[in-house]
């Protein structure tokens, strides 16, 4: 189980460092269509719409990164002065009332959607272009899975500290 | 499936993730969370489980909300070209001589670098940084030194561009060129409060701020001169294309916002700050805000729609509705209500659930859509100073070089005067309404 969590960790760092490229492309391609637009005074319909999928892909991928690096909002004026046992059980008591029910759910969701978009050939209508929208549902829902396996992941690692005390 | 009356509901979900979020699990599990388990008992997990996937994966289709990245990436990556450096070196000389005067170039560059970074984080810490050290050490007092610094960079997330209007707009349907122009003015009313504040103070106390010695700032006009048209420049240029292609509607706010991360990316190049490791660092930190920041709002929005369907919203409407006080009475109870909440909760939290909750009860009131938003987000800037929850008050304790011994305290008592200052500019702002309203309405059309 500790090789589980540590490769877990391993590849959600691995996805994090890889996904950071989406943010410049994802800004990149913008450029280009402000320049095809302003510039050469041919705007296309096609970029903006591979740029918003593109941060959808970063966005849903980056979760589990986040996750992993503990970076959420969290308002800790109490909690840090909580002992740390209390800390490892509100942690793991919300774990499991919210985090396995919201990647549950969302890795459940994603999972049929990414089914429902490839085999209906579902499309994005946002313009005349009709892209195919099987590629950002089957990323998104890579995104809910890699999200929901750090849930896990640190949900064990807290479990562990709590009842070992000392960090896995 | 069970029936939950609205009142239980809106009582449940509300003061639960009030609850949980207090005992300092993280916002957007707890909001999620909320939403699917109350979802799931209340229609059903069929129903609960289209509603949370579809709400969630329109947040990250969002084109507007791409903006976002954007403005992050391009705030941090300025800041990695050390501009506020060089304008704070450039105005040191031209008012290091007046009582108070490194106070009001800390507000003056938090002014400027607002108007080119969308979160405070990289405002407050720049200031931090580079001025709060060179007030302490010239013997200024240290809570106005941080006060000055923790208002100053504050402004960062209220004048244009700002992450923070950015997401209000999609939650409340309203165009984010117009958000932007709409703060434009109460931004730079603040930023003058501020100021004038300081110079009045330190006019009357003059152990406060002792002005720094003629030898240290004796340089020719011309030197002086010189040097503050070339730090300014390029930040202002940046300011005149990032927000004039909007103004002009050439431009949306996210095209606005990849080119600014470009030309950013390019002022960093000319200033030889750039390298392959900063890239990477930036990217690095522009997905983990951006991840932190959507993971709350698309948890949020679904939150909000499980919520709106079980009659939450109108629930809240009622309540607020029937306060006494007419109209006003009731104005006045939302903005104590979202000025109470920025003590305790983050403004994200208060953006993605209190906005899209409390916008039709503004409209019902007969508000302006546009004056009602700035008055909110106006508001907003106090959360950052409120302890005991303060980002502003968490950055600057962070980036604080410790052998300035700046203790919590002074930061908290620096921090209050300018609180009051911001309840001011609100006053402002009811009495004269244009302030918020004129140059919107100069736009050439809005997105």
């Amino acid at each position: 189980m500790r090789k589980i969590v540590k490769a877990i960790d391993r590849l959600n760092d691995r996805v994090g460092m890889g996904v950071r490229w989406l943010s410049v492309l994802a800004l990149g391609i913008i450029c280009v269509e402000v320049f095809m637009r302003y510039v050469l005074n041919h705007p296309t319909t096609t970029l903006p719409i591979t740029a918003v999928m593109t941060a959808a892909t970063m966005y849903s991928c980056s979760f589990g990164y986040v996750h992993l690096n503990r970076r959420h909002i969290r308002v800790d004026v109490i909690y840090t002065h909580l002992p740390t046992a209390v800390k490892l059980g509100i942690d793991i008591f919300c774990a499991l009332v919210f985090l396995l029910p919201l990647i549950g759910l969302l890795a459940y969701a994603g999972w049929n959607w990414m089914w429902f978009a490839w085999e209906t050939n579902e499309k994005n209508l946002f313009s005349w272009w009709y892209p195919i929208m099987g590629p950002v549902r089957t990323s998104v829902f890579i995104g809910f899975c890699l999200f929901a396996l750090q849930g896990v992941a640190t949900l064990y690692r807290d479990i562990y500290s709590l009842v070992r005390h000392e960090e896995l | 499936m069970i029936h939950i009356n609205p009142e239980l509901v809106t009582i449940a979900m509300l003061g639960g993730i009030l609850f949980f979020v207090m005992l300092g699990y993280p916002l957007a599990i707890v909001v999620g969370g909320m939403g699917i388990v109350m979802g799931i008992i209340m229609f059903g997990p069929n129903i609960a489980l289209e509603v949370i996937y579809h709400r969630v994966y329109e947040l990250l289709n969002n084109y507007i909300l791409l903006a976002a990245p954007g403005f992050i990436f391009m705030g941090i990556m300025l800041g990695y070209s050390g501009i506020t450096e060089k304008m704070f070196a450039a105005m040191y000389l031209w008012l290091s001589g007046f009582r108070g005067g490194l106070a009001i170039i800390t507000v003056l560059i938090g002014t400027v670098l607002a108007a080119t970074v969308g979160i405070i984080g990289a405002s407050v810490t720049a200031l931090t940084i580079i001025a709060l050290p060179a007030m302490i050490k010239r013997g200024y007092d240290k809570a106005l030194a941080c006060g000055a610094t923790c208002a100053g960079g504050t402004l960062g997330i209220l004048i244009p561009p700002s992450i923070m209007l950015v997401i209000y707009g999609p939650m409340a349907a309203i165009s984010v060129g117009k958000l932007f122009f709409a703060a434009f003015i109460p931004g730079f009313v603040l930023s003058g409060l501020y100021c004038s504040y300081i110079a009045i103070r330190c006019f009357f106390q003059k152990e406060l701020a002792p002005p720094v010695p003629v030898e240290e700032r004796a340089v020719p006009w011309a030197k002086k001169t010189w040097d503050l048209l070339v730090s300014m420049l390029p930040p202002l240029v940046l300011i005149l294309a990032v927000l004039g292609s909007i103004f002009m509607g050439i431009a949306t706010p996210t095209e606005a916002a990849s080119v600014g991360a470009l030309a950013a990316t390019i002022m960093a190049i000319a200033y030889r700050r750039f390298s392959f490791l900063i890239l990477k660092d930036t990217m690095t930190e522009t997905i983990k805000v951006t991840g932190m920041v959507l993971l709350v709002g698309a948890t949020a929005y679904a939150f909000v729609g499980i919520f709106m369907r079980g009659g939450g919203g109108d629930i809240v409407k009622e309540i607020i509705l029937s306060a006494p006080g007419g109209k006003w009475g009731i104005f006045a109870i939302i903005m104590f209500v979202v000025f109470l909440l920025g003590y305790f909760i983050d403004w994200l939290g208060i953006l993605f659930i209190i906005v899209p909750i409390i916008t039709p009860v503004g409209e019902a009131l007969g508000f302006d859509k546009l004056w009602f938003a700035m008055m909110i987000c106006v508001n907003l800037q106090t959360s950052f100073l409120t302890p005991p929850f303060a980002y502003a008050i968490f950055y600057l304790r962070g980036a604080a070089d410790p052998s300035l011994g700046v203790t919590t305290g002074d930061i908290i008592r620096g921090v209050f005067p300018f609180i009051g200052l911001i309840l001011i500019g609100l006053g402002l702002c009811i009495a004269f309404p244009q302030i918020i309203l004129w140059l919107p309405g100069q736009m050439i059309t809005g997105f």
